[in-house]
């Protein structure tokens, strides 16, 4: 069985057929439509226009602490505010949703609903990026809108939420440079402590080494040098001090120790007996220090002087005695010991024959030498100055050698500090750089934390990116919720697609078998004739009729319309030079 | 066909009818001949209707009952002369006398057909057409002519009346209508009825070189069709466009398969084909 193929026409032809199959029901739903659309409970919106400001200052001036999108800053604070809470305390403060709230006491639908009624909607716009010159979307207000039944309670709830969303941009910005202020203030405050720990640090060991500081360096050095230069000045003194001393020596022994006899004696000369005496009092003593006490030459030189102390008078005193006693007995008692033990008893009565002359010699008074020498020994002026000269020339040399002694040491530890100043330059460097690095990181810190400190007051004051509302939320005249008009255009399409759509059904079900060709197929062979519809005059006359009362109508209904479109919506002047404009735009 | 030769043909029409006695066709006299222009024309144009009776039906009446097959400057006319043409040519090399013109339903526009072909035969000078309303459930022809009929064959076949009682001429000429009055409920036993058998043998004898058209109901709906199928020698189906499904159309066709079915009418057409455009 062959199909046929239905053409466009064919169509027309089966809905010009169904024309009633399609106006009837379309006619019916749309009135249906129309009734339903305007029984649905109405909803009122109201919408506050903010405006997104970006920041008065340049910002190559002041750097505000609050980087984020606008965008993403909105989102935030729309989810902070649409939370179970806040959206509850709004529904009890504006007593929304009695109805709801009396039929189920669970909050999730009540808020699902609220959260269903407001809308943020972002306002972008065109805008050339004046950093790369390309055209980029920026958002540059947004709208936050409720929609409720009651339009003064969509006015209030909406310009509540309006403040809400203006208040907390201001607190979240303050906030956050708050918080940045202070993170950076106290980071610097840390920062600023282990700044004076590391100077504490650097004090103490400047105190520890100050002597073998760096910059101290040269000071030693040259105190080295100094020092050494004056010990070889000492040096020099203490050998031309000796040589004195010798010579001053030679000079006395040379000088009689006294004059002989106060008659015959000229004042102040020794006599040559006196000499002698002296001679050899100085050669037994440099003997005592060669010999033992009993060795011949020493007793040879022991008798010679006390014959001449005899002939002379003046025997030696008795602490001399004593004295010259003693130097044997140590002697002797050093050549014991260098041959015994200590515990031999030729030491040890050696060592208490020591200990009894000391004991003796402590026991004598002392004897003033120069009254001595006067009363009983020299008398001669001459030597007496001599002995004194080399008396102050030994006492110089002592202090001289102290003197030296002491440069020795101070020398010594004058190259102690040159010598540790390598160490101490290594440790007090590391000391210094970790404190300029954290002098650097501190005035780092300080000079973010003054900048903080502008953006914070840049924040407060309201000059940075602001929210500012330059539409407050009205009370709606019209109905947003539901958009009739919409709906019942949309119905009226539906209807006539639903009608159409009956139409096909209807000839699909129960139409026939239509045309010349089909008949003919079915048939076998095709039709004798095929008579059109046969209209009588009386239907064409009708017909016209229908169609001039038609037009008349539609004459008049336009004219309807101009009329009302004239008088309730729009001037007809109104709308000729706006469509005028149109044009001139094209 | 030429002239000369549709003359011969008249001509030869005339002879056959010529031979019938007066006497046994009472509805008919030749009594007056009418000299006329056309003189082929001359032998039927010239009769008049004594027995039957003649209602005078103006034109205005007939087109607005649709039956316009007579009026030339009706553009819709064209068609049935048309249908006329082929329908006779069949008729005629078949030498078949009776036309039974059905449809599978109701409403399809039989009647009108049945009225506009038998008018367009009529207006042939050498034709004339009896047109039988055999549809005694809900005859129509005589409201489509507007005759008024107080007596149709119902009345005939069942009461006892003379068949020029009851034949009406529509002021057409060559055309004579036997309608149809009421409502019969027995129509089935009428048509069957050894009445309605004579009758049918009658006319086909009386009227020799006429076309017979009836009017029958749906084939679907009743079972005149059948019943009376014996009286038909061919028939033609009326379908209206877009009516029918495909199983009704192949059913009336099972059911018209014993008499000679001359082909099918498309009636009430929105979309006529091209070609039948002129």
């Amino acid at each position: 069985m062959e199909e046929d193929v239905k053409s466009l026409r064919d169509y027309l032809d089966i809905l010009w057929r169904r024309k009633y199959w399609i106006v009837i029901p379309a006619f019916i739903l749309m009135i249906g439509t129309v009734v339903f659309t305007y029984s649905l409970p109405e909803s009122f919106k109201s919408q506050g226009l903010i405006l997104i400001e970006s920041q008065e200052i340049p910002q190559d001036l002041i750097r505000t602490t609050v980087t984020s999108y606008a965008d993403q800053r909105i989102e935030v604070i729309k989810q902070r505010l649409l939370t179970t809470n806040r959206i509850m305390e709004v529904v009890e403060k504006h007593n929304l949703y009695l109805e709801q709230r009396k039929s189920s006491p669970i909050t999730a639908p009540i808020v699902e609903l609220f959260k269903s009624n407001v809308s943020v909607d972002i306002i972008q716009a065109n805008v050339t990026d004046p950093a790369s010159g390309r055209a980029k979307k920026a958002s540059i207000a947004f709208t936050v809108s409720f929609m409720d039944q009651s339009p003064r309670k969509a006015q209030q709830v909406a310009n509540e939420l309006v403040t809400e969303f203006l208040n907390e941009n201001a607190r979240a910005r303050t906030d956050r440079a708050q918080d940045t202020t202070q993170f950076l203030k106290l980071e610097g405050d840390r920062m600023q402590k282990e700044i004076q720990q590391t100077e504490k640090e650097i004090a103490e060991f400047r105190d520890q080494y100050s002597d073998s500081l760096p910059d101290m360096l040269e000071y030693n050095l040259n105190t080295v040098q100094n020092i050494q230069e004056e010990i070889a000045s000492i040096q020099n003194q203490i050998m031309v001090q000796s040589d004195q001393m010798t010579t001053m020596g030679l000079q006395l022994s040379m000088i009689p120790k006294q004059l002989t006899g106060p008659t015959s004696n000229a004042a102040g000369q020794p006599s040559a007996s006196m000499v002698a005496l002296q001679q050899l009092r100085a050669e037994y003593r440099s003997m005592q220090s060669k010999y033992s006490a009993n060795h011949p030459d020493l007793q040879r030189v022991k008798r010679e002087i006390d014959a001449l102390e005899a002939e002379i008078g003046v025997a030696a005193s008795p602490r001399e005695e004593v004295e010259m006693q003693l130097t044997s007995a140590r002697s002797n008692l050093q050549t014991l010991k260098q041959r015994y033990a200590a515990e031999h008893p030729d030491v040890k009565a050696a060592a208490a024959e020591i200990d009894r002359l000391e004991q003796r010699l402590s026991d004598l008074p002392e004897e003033m030498s120069d009254e001595a020498t006067t009363a009983n020994g020299s008398t001669n002026p001459v030597y007496i100055e001599v002995s004194a000269k080399i008396d102050a020339t030994e006492r110089e040399i002592g202090r001289l050698r102290e003197r030296q002694a002491e440069l020795r040491e101070k020398l010594a530890e004058y190259e102690n500090r040159v010598y540790q100043t390598n160490q101490v330059q290594r440790a007090y460097q590391d000391l210094t750089r970790d404190r300029e690095n954290k002098l650097a990181k501190y005035q780092e810190l300080r000079a973010k934390q003054l900048e903080a400190e502008l953006a914070q007051t840049l924040e407060t004051e309201n000059k940075g990116e602001n929210f500012t509302l330059i539409e407050p939320p009205q009370v709606s005249n019209e109905a947003e919720k539901p958009n009739r008009k919409k709906l019942i255009a949309m119905g009226f399409v539906g209807s006539v697609g639903a009608g159409i759509g009956l139409a096909i059904l209807v000839e699909m079900l129960f139409g026939g078998v239509r045309g010349y060709t089909q008949i003919s197929r079915i048939v076998g062979k095709p039709p004798i004739v095929v008579i059109p519809i046969i209209q009588t005059d009386q239907q064409k006359r009708r017909k016209r009729r229908i169609i001039y009362s038609l037009i008349v109508l539609g004459i008049i209904f336009g004219l309807c319309a101009i009329a009302l479109f004239h008088f309730f919506v729009m001037n007809l002047e109104v709308l000729w030079f706006k469509v005028l404009n149109k044009l001139s735009l094209l | 066909m030429d002239r000369i030769q549709k003359a011969l043909e008249k001509a030869k029409q005339r002879h056959a009818q010529k031979p019938e006695p007066v006497t046994v066709e009472p509805t008919k006299s030749e009594s007056s001949v009418s000299q006329a222009e056309d003189p082929l024309a001359a032998p039927i144009e010239s009769i008049s209707y004594s027995q039957t009776k003649v209602v005078n039906v103006p034109n205005h009446q007939l087109e607005r009952k649709r039956i316009i097959a007579g009026f030339y400057n009706n553009p819709q006319s064209a068609v049935f002369r048309m249908l006329r043409t082929q329908v006779l040519k069949k008729m005629r090399s078949n030498r078949w006398q009776t036309l039974a013109v059905t449809s599978p339903t109701a409403g399809e526009g039989k009647s009108v057909v049945a009225a506009n072909l038998a008018m367009a035969i009529a207006m042939e000078l050498n034709q004339t057409v009896l047109l039988v309303d055999m549809d005694l459930r809900n005859p129509s022809i005589s409201n489509y002519f507007g005759l008024n009929a107080q007596v149709g064959l119902k009345d005939y076949l069942s009461g006892d009346l003379q068949l020029s009682e009851v034949l009406i001429n529509p002021g057409i000429k060559r055309l004579v209508i036997l309608p149809g009055v009421g409502r019969a409920e027995d129509s089935a036993e009428l048509l069957s009825s050894p009445k309605m058998a004579s009758l049918v043998a009658d006319i086909k004898s009386q009227y020799d070189s006429r076309v017979i058209i009836f009017d029958v109901p749906p084939v679907l709906q009743t079972d005149d069709v059948s019943l009376a199928a014996s009286y038909f020698d061919s028939t033609l189906l009326v379908l209206e466009d877009g009516k029918n499904t495909e199983s009704n159309i192949t059913k009336s066709l099972q059911m018209l398969e014993g008499s000679h079915l001359l082909g099918t009418v498309v009636n009430k057409s929105a979309s006529p084909p091209e070609h039948q455009n002129y």
